[in-house]
């Protein structure tokens, strides 16, 4: 098929970048080629392109570090800290090397202080608002008891006093601890009273 | 590190990866936007957007694409928000007064300036169309068609933009006898 001069520039000027793309296929390629070197109007229009595109600098500005490093500060999530942690621990505990045996033994110390921090929490003493109100009143209840023993002498009072702390707090360990506690807390004062007699 | 294995760890969500493979485009990016709107403040802002909507939606970037075609059609996306929150008036009296501001720097620094320069400059002379089509192929390096599919546009038409942009550069810098 013969392209008079002007209908070919125009085909040129839309084909030319298929051409540059490299998204042309091969005969059509082939035949551009062939036509640029027969004429010079297409290799001059070929050339004003890579005149412009050539000389453009698509790196003309930049962005600020410190912007840069805000912007990118917000693409790091709360999960991704968890997930360095567990890289970094994973990393620590596949380890065969004896270089690193001290970084896994450190990494376990810290791992381990954590978690008695953890245990040793307020948060995990009393994590429920029942349990804090719970302890509260007994422990005022029991306060009160432990008082009423160190303020009366009479035997009898306090064997009534210890019935009541019996009845009240043998349901569990720690009920049974504070009552220990008082009862401690009697017999020392009998002492203190038989030995300043 | 290759950029493959930069943009496979990002998907995973490893965000220093991440930060390293923008820490690649960066320029390319903000200077894109720079020569949209003609303001640091602004290209910040529009950096940014583009930086975090990428991070969100790195799972659905398809690997079989360029990473860069990708980017810069969140950049595209995220430019025609901004330019349709502008008003189109405000927009076209910005671009009138920086195109009387280059020419007359021009005029007066047109012997000490290196053609690079020159030709950057006179793509703030090209129309918004001409503009989009010709830094989305510059600073993306996507092809026509990929061009044409992000804009809505025809291939055809896309072309065409591309060589009036051509053109109207090429003129300008022979009117300055810079080439």
């Amino acid at each position: 098929m013969q392209y008079s001069l002007e209908k070919l520039k125009i085909e040129f000027e839309k084909e030319v970048w298929f051409i540059i793309d490299g998204t042309i296929d091969e005969k059509r390629k082939s035949f551009w080629l062939n036509q640029i070197n027969e004429h010079k109007e297409l290799k001059l229009i070929y050339d004003e392109i890579l005149s412009v595109t050539d000389f453009y600098s698509e790196e003309e500005y930049d962005i600020s570090n410190d912007k840069l490093i805000k912007i990118l500060s917000l693409t790091k999530s709360p999960s991704s800290r968890k997930r360095k942690i567990v890289e970094i621990l994973k990393n620590l505990l596949s380890s065969e090397d004896e270089s690193n045996q001290l970084k896994v033994i450190i990494g376990g110390a810290l791992a381990s202080l954590a978690l008695i921090f953890t245990l040793l929490s307020p948060n995990n003493i009393i994590d429920s608002t029942t349990e804090k109100e719970i302890f509260t009143w007994e422990g005022t209840e029991i306060t009160d008891v432990i008082n009423s023993i160190r303020d009366n002498n009479s035997t009898e009072e306090n064997e009534i006093a210890k019935k009541y702390i019996m009845d009240q707090i043998k349901k569990d360990e720690w009920k049974s601890s504070v009552f220990t506690i008082a009862s401690r807390i009697d017999e020392l004062e009998k002492e203190i009273k038989n030995s300043s007699l | 590190m290759e950029e493959q294995i930069l943009i496979q760890n990002s998907i995973k969500g490893n965000d220093n990866s991440f930060a390293a493979l923008i820490k690649i485009y960066r320029k390319r990016l903000y200077s894109y936007f720079m020569k949209n709107c003609f303001d640091r403040s602004t290209a910040d802002d529009l950096f940014q957007e583009t930086i975090l909507k990428a991070w969100k939606n790195l799972k659905n970037y398809n690997e079989q694409n360029k990473f860069s075609s990708w980017l810069f059609s969140i950049a595209h996306n995220v430019l025609v928000d901004w330019a349709r929150r502008k008003k189109r008036e405000s927009v076209n009296h910005e671009l009138n007064e920086m195109i009387i501001d280059n020419n007359q720097n021009l005029s007066n620094t047109v012997e000490i300036k290196e053609l690079s320069e020159l030709v950057n400059q006179k793509v703030d002379l090209l129309s918004t169309k001409q503009k989009r089509v010709f830094l989305l192929r510059q600073h993306s390096g996507m092809t026509f068609k990929e061009i044409a599919d992000l804009t809505g546009d025809s291939i055809n038409t896309v072309l065409s933009h591309m060589n009036y942009a051509i053109k109207k550069i090429r003129k300008s810098l022979k009117e300055e006898n810079a080439i």
